[in-house]
């Protein structure tokens, strides 16, 4: 019984899960080792993504496991490959040029100060073009699939007679909307621009660069300059370096954040330049994917026609994504989700 | 003292329905523990179809709840009839008696979560992943407890309480709260043993090797990447079209490799599997 103490101890599964493992060994005697395996993984794992770490801590305690079922790699798409004569396309070596991002060009590109009526017009686009949700709520409506019985009682007793069925329907809601903004140095010139888009929309927000910080809070002002003030206070690691996948791993790993993604329209503003090894950051974004409704990932380097996500981060997560594109200032963003 | 898992497994395997251990585990836990048994895999392995056996295999009923987006509780739970409650009303009036009680169980029309209360049946809630998160909300009373609140009446509890097999294609995270109250089991596909009793008990009168060389063949086609690996259910089918081809005059690689379409469902799937034809022994 040591052992399963320990096994359970170290496993640390929710009460309720505990108690159906337990209660599972008692009614059932496991007759081998490969009986317990199952019974401890039905009752205690509720993820796929648990299984490899229950496989090895079931397998620090007990030995003679059987071995696991073999599943198929999931996520891991391969870095791009080189075509037959082993040679590496030019163009794929390119993530973009690079050019329309560069400090020159946005000198001159410098986009002007944003002004009330481009967020007015922001606002404007965002009320029009964000995605939609049918209500849990109903409401009365002049056709529904619904009877309202009140309202068809109530105008009855004026008139003493049914005259005609009220209806009540589901209206559309607007979906909820996360936007993830990468604040590392190298988008130091879009910063600001992300900040405002995010202030535009009222969305719930984080930024990221070597850690994870909520913004939503500071940006519920009535001043954009007021808000992005807050901001800047509270975020620390600004134009500093890029860790996405394990700042993204942040997110997911904290339950009350990765509720705010579920079923919603999820937007990442960043370059995607991971700097360490991509594989947490694929991990991290498939798992965004299956939580959000959709997910879009706008990047500064889109805005470039010769852009292809080809560093091994960007090629890693392009099939998670529902959408890949450019978005460097306050008309791109405009644009972007004009074309939602 | 007699196993009951491979008694299970053994009445499965009467109705046709191959299960592993692992599998047959959780379907006993589900049964002894009571608890719902939520089940995710790859399509086609065979998520569904473990709760029609089941139910057969019990002898209960089969109700089935087929999500989609934007399914709510009306369809799912119960709904009041608006037109019946009207026309209680005038009736009543017509005949000079008073008003009776206008939300009685008469006027509530069950739907699927609420006949499941009523009757001792397998239910079987399928594709979970397809419904909108906010409907997971509306399972949580439901699974843990085995009743439904209505406001208008009270809380309906279960007579018998209902196994309930919840299915998930895993493109959507289900809500921790949910999976909680349930066993969570992972299928996986089956190694080529399994694969084959499935194959000889559903395309029966399949020669033997072709059906040795059907279950290789897809074996291999499962380790190639595909945009959409074959499931049991397109083994089974791509086993009967060529059986079909063969029983017709067709050679066994040549009635396989015709019949192909069966088991693959996008063209650059077949081309990448007729690219390892040979290899395949196509």
């Amino acid at each position: 019984m040591n052992v399963l103490d320990g096994f359970l101890a170290d496993w640390g599964p929710i009460p309720d899960k505990r108690i159906d493992f337990l209660t599972a060994l008692r009614d059932h005697q496991p007759p081998d080792i490969g009986r317990l395996y199952w019974l401890a993984r039905i009752t205690l794992v509720t993820r796929l993504d648990e299984l490899p770490a229950f496989d090895a801590l079931f397998a620090t305690w007990f030995h003679g496991a059987p071995a696991t079922v073999q599943r198929g790699e999931e996520g891991e798409s391969q870095a791009p490959q080189p075509s037959k004569d082993g040679e590496l396309q030019p163009q794929l070596i390119a993530e973009g040029t690079g050019k329309d991002a560069s400090v020159h060009e946005l000198v001159h590109h410098r986009s002007f100060d944003a002004t009330d009526a481009d967020l007015a017009e922001l606002r404007r686009a965002l009320a029009r073009h964000l995605p939609t949700i049918r209500s849990r709520r109903r409401r009365p409506a002049r056709r529904g699939a619904q009877i309202d019985l009140r309202r068809t009682l109530r105008a009855a007793t004026r008139s003493g007679e049914i005259t005609h069925w009220a209806r009540r329907d589901r209206p559309d809601r607007a979906r909820p909307l996360l936007v993830l903004i990468d604040v590392s140095g190298s988008l130091r010139p879009q910063v600001p621009d992300y900040l405002r888009f995010a202030w535009a929309a009222q969305a719930e927000t984080f930024t990221f660069g070597t850690r994870l910080t909520r913004i939503t809070k500071q940006l519920r002002e009535r001043d954009v300059d007021v808000a992005l003030a807050n901001v800047t206070e509270i975020v620390e690691d600004a134009d500093g370096g890029t860790r996405i996948g394990p700042a993204l791993q942040a997110f997911l790993d904290t339950p009350r954040y990765a509720d705010r993604a579920r079923g919603a329209l999820t937007i990442v503003l960043s370059d995607g330049l991971e700097r360490g090894d991509p594989a947490p950051m694929a991990h991290a974004v498939e798992r965004l994917a299956r939580l959000s409704h959709r997910l879009l990932w706008w990047t500064p380097l889109g805005l470039d026609p010769n852009y292809r996500p080809v560093t091994r981060a960007m090629a890693a997560i392009q099939d998670d994504l529902d959408g890949l594109a450019g978005a460097r200032d306050l008309p791109s963003l405009l644009a972007r989700v004009q074309a939602l | 003292m007699s196993d009951p898992v491979a008694d299970l497994g053994q009445r499965l395997a009467a109705e046709d329905y191959f299960a592993d251990e692992g599998l047959l585990t959780a379907v006993h836990l589900a049964l002894s523990l009571g608890r719902p048994l939520a089940l995710e895999g790859e399509p086609g392995v065979g998520k569904t179809e473990i709760a029609k056996v089941l139910a057969r295999v019990l002898d209960r009923e089969l109700i089935r709840l087929q999500c989609y987006e934007g399914l709510d509780a009306a369809q799912a739970l119960y709904e009041w009839d608006h037109p019946k409650q009207l026309l209680a009303i005038r009736a009543w009036e017509a005949e000079g008696r008073p008003v009776g009680e206008l939300y009685d169980p008469e006027f509530l029309m069950e739907r699927p979560l609420l006949r499941a209360l009523r009757v001792p049946c397998v239910l079987l809630i399928d594709e979970i992943d397809r419904a909108d998160s906010e409907f997971e909300a509306f399972l949580l009373e439901f699974l843990s407890d085995f009743q439904i609140t209505i406001p208008e009446i009270g809380t309906i509890a279960a007579a018998a309480k209902p196994i309930v097999v919840m299915t998930s294609n895993r493109t959507r995270e289900l809500h921790d709260a949910l999976k909680r109250r349930c066993l969570y089991h992972w299928i996986a596909f089956p190694d080529a043993g399994r694969e084959r009793a499935i194959i000889d008990a559903k395309v029966p009168g399949l020669v033997e090797e072709a059906a040795a060389s059907l279950v290789a063949a897809v074996g291999q086609v499962r380790t190639l990447k595909l945009i959409k690996p074959p499931g049991i259910a397109e083994t089974i089918e791509w086993g009967q079209a060529a059986k079909v081809l063969s029983d017709e005059g067709s050679a066994w690689p040549l009635a396989l490799r015709r019949s192909l379409g069966l088991l693959l469902k996008e063209q650059e799937d077949t081309e990448a599997v007729l690219e390892h034809a040979e290899a395949l022994g196509l």
